[in-house]
């Protein structure tokens, strides 16, 4: 078997993807995996020794084709790599990367099957997969996703990981030359960072407990490492100083890493090294967190609210094997989360549309958003009736100021189940008229049936009924 | 990216999109039409984020 990975985003979202390569290799060992990434980003890839092939996508040289060449010059670059691709003869394409276009790109590839984001015929947008349409739906800050970006990216390739595929450590570790702990003070944008002083008096407090600290960054984090240095010059400053392979292995050979959401999180995680990470409001720590046993996470909503104090504490308590107190803890790779902030509404709502979980208890107001919800969808219903019949201009206008109304709740608590709709449209493809009619009815249905559900189970709820069961014969993703 | 290339990359996109909407109303979908949407999408991502924002899934 010959696949194709499409993995178009940057070092993390590499990394992320290199429990995917291990499980299928694990699942199909004599297959052999090619992996799409953009130039810049290849040294990501390039040390893992399970991928057979790397392919790269130079941005750069099709903007310099588009500058010099015109539009049919850069469009002739790009096609040139889809037919040396389609030559391959992949049995599979997945994409990994959920942009348009990679959509397009998956598209054009010649595939037996494929999976991910892809394209219909006429250029319109779907998904070949259930968890890429639930990746579009619910995935993002501020959405209530429940499964971390590592598993969405195997479940999309059509696999399940397990402990074995995030042990990538005996590749890199060296032999040890005392513990210490590795950190990384930068993160891909400012308000996913701790400040700088911050992390000066956590590196202080370490160093007076005889923690020896490793700092670790690339070049663009020079002049942060150059902070702490200038008031704590007894670490080690690796900043902007070593190669991809040397940060695999200072990680490697950690006792802890400590460090915001970016690549060295991941690489620890690959690396099964305990992390404390240190996350925000900007990003959702269940979907990108640390997965090695053991690590630690310490939350606040804003980076100025996260205490030197708090985080120097529990740096030691990892190093030292102490509890480590006010954090979330991570058992084992494969292990969830727990936590208060991945617990709402929107997030069980998420777990009942998708994964048979409990229906959420809902408030008045939300018995008032569902009652509506329920009237746009019978009018839905009636509309689409009369289509069955024949176009009909006033049955159009009256299905769509309905969508109008379901999606104009996107801002209540009742968003994911919208994006559930609006996803599921997107699956249907083009067609004739009433081929499209058919589909959408039994769409329109389907959405009808879950809201009847979310307002059977409530009734029950409310009556006291200990027969209630409000997930029964939903269908996970 | 330097603002030069960036700025051209925008200038492109408006006449792109006008190329989009000359290709369909005279040829309909086309592979043509798809090439160009395809470019549309790629030029998208190489612009700043906040200009993506609105484009990326």
């Amino acid at each position: 078997m010959k696949i194709l990975l499409l993995q178009l985003a940057r070092f993390g979202d590499i990394f992320q993807t290199w429990p995917t390569i291990h499980a299928l290799k694990r699942n199909f060992p004599d297959c052999e995996i090619h992996i799409l990434v953009r130039s810049k980003f290849e040294s990501a890839i390039a040390l893992l020794p399970q991928v057979d092939r790397i392919w790269t996508l130079d941005s750069e040289k099709i903007i310099r084709t588009l500058i010099d060449g015109g539009f049919y010059a850069s469009v002739e670059s790009l096609n040139s790599l889809v037919h040396q691709l389609s030559e391959q003869g992949f049995d599979q394409v997945i994409n990994l990367t959920f942009s348009n276009f990679s959509g397009f790109l998956t598209t054009k590839i010649s595939s037996k099957t494929k999976r991910g984001y892809v394209r219909f015929r006429d250029g319109t947008p779907t998904f070949a997969d259930s968890y890429s349409k639930y990746f579009y739906s619910q995935t993002g800050v501020g959405e209530s996703n429940q499964i971390h970006v590592c598993d969405l990216f195997a479940k999309v390739a059509g696999t399940e990981l397990c402990n074995e595929d995030w042990n990538f450590k005996p590749l890199f570790q060296r032999s040890q030359t005392g513990r210490y702990v590795a950190i990384h003070l930068g993160a891909s944008h400012p308000k996913k960072c701790l400040p700088i002083h911050t992390w000066s008096e956590v590196v202080d407090q370490l160093v007076k407990k005889q923690v020896p600290i490793k700092l670790i960054g690339n070049k663009d984090e020079i002049r942060l490492a150059e902070y702490i240095l200038d008031r704590t010059p007894s670490v080690d400053n690796l900043v902007g100083k070593t190669t991809f392979k040397e940060t695999f292995e200072i990680v490697a050979s950690a006792s802890v890493f400590a460090g915001c959401d970016s690549s060295p999180l991941q690489i620890a995680s690959l690396m099964g090294t305990p992390a404390l990470n240190l996350s925000f409001a900007t990003v959702n720590y269940w979907e990108t967190g640390p997965k090695s046993s053991g690590s630690r996470i310490l939350f606040e909503t804003y980076p100025s609210q996260m205490k030197a104090e708090r985080v120097a504490d529990g740096i030691y308590g990892l190093y030292d094997g102490q509890v480590v107190k006010d954090s979330i803890e991570v058992k084992s790779p494969t292990s969830k989360y727990i936590s208060g902030r991945n617990s709402s509404f929107e997030s069980d709502l998420v777990r009942l549309i998708y994964f048979s979980g409990e229906c959420p208890v809902l408030n008045e107001i939300d018995r008032q958003i569902l009652n509506i919800l329920k009237a746009c969808v019978f009018e839905l219903e009636r509309g689409v009736n009369v289509l069955r019949k024949g176009f009909n201009q006033s049955s159009m206008d009256r299905i769509n100021l309905s969508e109008q109304k379901i999606e104009s709740l996107k801002n209540t608590r009742f968003r994911p189940l919208i994006f559930w709709f609006e996803a599921e449209k997107i699956m249907i493809p083009p067609s004739d008229f009433m081929t499209a009619v058919v589909k959408t009815q039994n769409l329109y249905l389907t959405f009808k049936n879950l809201i009847l559900k979310i307002q059977k189970a409530n009734k029950e709820f409310l009556s006291g009924s200990d027969q209630v069961d409000p997930t029964r014969h939903l269908n996970p993703v | 990216m330097d603002e030069q290339i960036v700025e051209h990359l925008r200038d492109t996109l408006v006449k792109l999109s006008k190329l989009e909407d000359v290709i369909k109303k005279d040829k309909g979908i086309t592979e043509e039409l798809l090439d160009i949407q395809m470019l549309v999408e790629f030029i998208k991502e190489q612009l700043p984020y906040e200009d993506t924002l609105a484009s990326i899934g």
